[in-house]
């Protein structure tokens, strides 16, 4: 009596599975399939700039300044006579990378320091909580303005600062999801399936809670990226004549007022950069929400 | 029906003929309630009785308007209060909710606010409809707390739900639901979650209320609970009610075969050493003979052996309490509790919530370290010995949780699940779907997730996991709770059978007396905290020494 039904319902399951998967496929909302091709583009841009544009983006010729986009020069020309769409395409590799890396720097330190805190020592968890409470005190910039100050201005410094001012977001995201996993039944009940402590950490406990980690990290790409430009706005990043976005900002501000082209395209991929990040990361929050119970 | 109807005197409060509800994008557009009649005088108990899914609570929720935003509701006739709800605009049905019709939900916890006192969400439904000034309104909620029995109302309609006990809480939910004196009170599975002492206390609440005129509508998926309460009963089953009339009738005469399957299917002293998913139920020789139930045997158990697997001498458990002023008074969640359990033999744990069973099973699984006494496993010590050592015999004793689904790791499969559990070097998945084959599913399940799967499929992979070590003792805590009747009883066949013929010893926690009736040889009564008696089922249940296993006894609804 049992098994008959039960296979036939696993049958309608499956079914059931695969029609909602192609409806759900069929559905992907307009902002998410645009912002996924942006991405892609970006990512050929930042693999292969060259095969986008054959101009140089640090040869210019001073004779052939501030052109208005044209079909020779999509974007126009800079100050110098430098093509601002190559410039744009080649700085797509410092200000992704440095953002990236910004990011990457937060969630290896951040994991850490929320996985010690989420565990059972009262000393480790007050130690760890209070350095997320200072660090998450200063803004974010300021913070990493901070530690420009203190370890002075550069590609990877920026990334470092950056990257200091971030660990509280993932810090806390993973302490407090070590917390509620830790005492999920599935981990404290594996003790009854002769696991022992390291077994479970190491099987249950870390996948579960990494699990939060990669949504998280896709919306804080976006917001990396954000602050390095800006601190390569201010100049206390890659330094000219490098193709980063926010250092052609700052250069284009010079002639704002004779040409518009030099800082709208950077600021424009700069723009569609971190929405794209943040719509697709939140789309995925949305999307996985509920689909690991802790 | 009709004929009863008309003798009734009064208005119905509810008058509800081919009810219809769908949803546009919920099983592809298919009604989940069709062609439901449904009617409710002053002073009548009506039930619906019916497994989860089969639409019952869909049903109560559309006579308050609150089916769901996006839900159709068509109906011949939908008439409460008299007056015509199918045309009822968001204003009507503000207007009906609270001051003519209640609603009592399940779980007391999370339908009180948190953040406000019993007395403030007492009064709510009296501010909303501006009935009574401040004080006469003080003056009403500290009755209507009285009524539903919460004692000294005075103090408690200043505590918020997190302070209460469960049957508290339940009662004050009761009160928020009638203290505008609704006609009409619907109570949707009011008393699944609680002990049965509790449960009587709130549906005499319910019962006194029906007796001052008002009409109820209860939903269960309990045939015996309410047996104790309701006047006519509407069995539902897949979205219709394939049954109705009045308890006695369905009770006694069940036409549909899926009420006959449900009354057979309910666990009991009579249904000992039988199965429950195969029990059909015959009509009397004539009318007013009982109900014959006929059921096949499980398989012959195994010679019992006076082979002691499980010897538990004078555990103990207690806590230091926290909070103001209570620092250093110890809580004793469990005084030294004795029991031993042979192979091959099925042990039962019966007490209310905070009674100590779940503290004695988790000092017998290892869990917590008792502070007096000793546990012994198969002659081998078991408390009081590091982890290391109960490690190797792990594997003779496995468990099988109320909630399985939260005992699986969400990333794994159902393969993964049971492997995590079998010895290593073999073929994993050939070895899993032999035991899934023995748990009543097949080699399908192996790549699914077990959020996938229904509840009873849930409890099946536990099971296999369970026996997957080849245990000799399986300690169950409250495994079919969360099941309806004949998932229920399709579990409880499982467990008796894999028992049977492996000779298993079960240690089986349960609140419902009637499952461990069917299932247990011995049973231990635990009370605040005290084993307070234990001895064969039979005997037990039938001359009970303790006053407390008396009174739960006399607390049960089939008693």
């Amino acid at each position: 009596m049992t098994l008959p039904s039960s296979t036939l319902a696993a049958a309608a399951d499956a079914v059931l599975d695969n029609r909602v998967a192609a409806r759900h496929f069929n559905r992907l909302p307009l902002s998410i399939t645009v912002s996924g091709l942006f991405l892609l583009v970006l990512a050929v841009v930042l693999a292969v700039p060259f095969w986008i544009t054959h101009y140089d983006p640090l040869a210019g010729d001073v004779s052939v300044g501030l052109q208005a986009p044209s079909t020779a020069h999509w974007f126009g020309t800079d100050r110098l006579g430098r093509d601002v769409f190559a410039r744009v395409v080649y700085g797509a590799r410092y200000s992704l990378l440095i953002g990236l890396s910004g990011m990457l720097i937060s969630l290896v330190i951040g994991t850490l320091l929320g996985l010690v805190a989420g565990m059972k020592n009262r000393w480790l968890d007050e130690v760890a909580s209070r350095l997320f409470d200072v660090l998450s005190a200063f803004p974010s910039v300021l913070l990493a303005l901070l530690v420009i100050a203190l370890i002075g201005p550069g590609l990877m410094n920026v990334a470092v600062a950056i990257g200091i001012a971030g660990i509280p977001k993932f810090g806390r995201l993973v302490r407090s999801q070590t917390l509620l996993v830790r005492e999920a039944d599935y981990v404290r009940h594996a003790v009854l399936y002769g696991r022992s402590r390291l077994q479970t950490f190491v099987t249950h406990l870390l996948p579960n809670v990494l699990m939060a980690i990669p949504i998280v990290a896709t919306i804080d790409i976006g917001s990396s990226i954000m602050a390095v430009s800006g601190l390569s706005f201010l100049g206390l990043g890659p330094q000219p004549p490098t193709p980063e976005w926010g250092v052609m900002l700052a250069e284009g501000r010079d002639v704002l007022r004779v040409a518009w082209w030099p800082s709208v395209f950077p600021g424009l991929a700069i723009t569609l950069t971190v929405i794209s990040f943040t719509v697709l990361g939140s789309y995925c929050q949305r999307r996985f929400e509920g689909r690991q119970p802790a | 029906m009709s004929a009863r109807v008309e003798s009734e005197p009064g208005a119905p409060l509810v008058d509800v003929e081919d009810l219809r509800i769908s949803f546009a994008d919920v099983n592809h557009g298919a009604p989940l309630v069709r062609g439901l009649n449904l009617r409710i005088h002053p002073g009548e108990c009506v039930a619906l009785v019916g497994e989860s899914g089969s639409g019952k609570s869909l049903t109560a929720r559309s006579l308050l308007g609150l089916a769901g935003e996006h839900a159709q509701v068509q109906a011949r006739r939908l008439q409460i209060d008299g007056r015509d709800a199918l045309r009822f605009n968001l204003q009507d049905w503000r207007q009906l909710r609270g001051r003519f019709a209640g609603l009592v939900m399940q779980d007391a916890l999370v339908s009180l606010d948190p953040l406000r006192t019993i007395g403030q969400e007492t009064g709510e439904v009296l501010r909303t409809h501006r009935m009574l000034n401040d004080a006469a309104r003080g003056q009403q909620v500290l009755d209507t707390l009285r009524q539903v029995g919460i004692p000294d109302p005075q103090w408690r309609s200043t505590q918020f739900a997190h302070q209460l006990s469960g049957g508290l809480r339940q009662r004050a939910l009761i009160a928020a639901a009638i203290a505008a004196g609704p006609r009409l009170i619907i109570a949707d599975e009011p008393t699944t979650a609680l002990d049965v002492s509790v449960q009587r206390q709130v549906i005499a609440v319910l019962a006194e209320r029906v007796a001052q005129g008002a009409g109820l509508l209860i939903i269960s998926h309990d045939l015996n609970l309410v047996a104790q309460i309701a006047d006519r009963v509407h069995v539902m089953h897949n979205g219709e009610v394939v049954d109705s009339g009045s308890v006695q009738q369905v009770l006694t005469q069940p036409r549909h075969a899926y009420t006959r399957q449900l009354l057979a299917a309910s666990p009991g002293a009579a249904s000992r050493g039988t199965r429950l998913s195969s029990a059909r139920v015959r009509p009397g020789a004539r009318e007013q003979d009982p109900l014959v139930i006929e059921r096949d045997p499980l398989p012959s158990r195994l010679p019992a052996e006076p082979r002691e697997v499980l010897r538990v001498e004078g555990i103990g458990k207690s806590y230091r309490r926290r909070g103001f002023g209570r620092q250093g008074q110890a809580f004793t969640a469990l005084h030294s509790a004795s029991f031993t359990l042979n192979a091959g033999e099925v042990l039962g744990i019966v007490g209310e919530s905070g009674s100590g069973k779940t503290t004695c099973a988790n000092i017998v699984l290892g869990l917590l370290a008792p502070d007096s006494g000793s546990v012994h496993l198969l002659g081998q010590r078991w408390s009081h010995v590091p982890e290391a050592q109960r490690r190797p015999l792990r594997r003779q004793m496995q468990y099988i949780p109320q909630d399985p689904l939260s005992s699986f790791d969400p990333r794994y499969t159902v393969a993964q699940i049971i492997a995590e559990n079998l010895l290593p070097g073999g073929d994993d998945r050939q070895q899993a779907s032999a035991l899934l084959t023995q748990v009543g599913l097949n080699a399908d399940f192996l790549d699914r997730h077990p959020r996938s799967l229904s509840g009873g499929q849930r409890q099946r992979i536990a099971i296999a996991r369970a026996l997957a070590a080849e245990p000799a003792l399986i300690i169950c805590d409250e495994p079919v709770s969360a099941l309806d009747v004949y998932v229920q009883a399709q579990v409880l066949d499982l467990i008796g059978e894999l028992q049977a013929s492996r000779g298993i010893a079960l240690l089986f926690i349960s609140h419902d007396l009637e499952v461990i009736r069917h299932i247990c040889d011995r049973v231990l009564v635990f009370h605040q905290g005290q084993l307070v008696e234990q001895g064969p089922v039979g005997p037990l249940f039938e001359a009970p020494t303790h006053p407390y296993t008396r009174q739960l006894l006399s607390a049960h609804p089939a008693a």
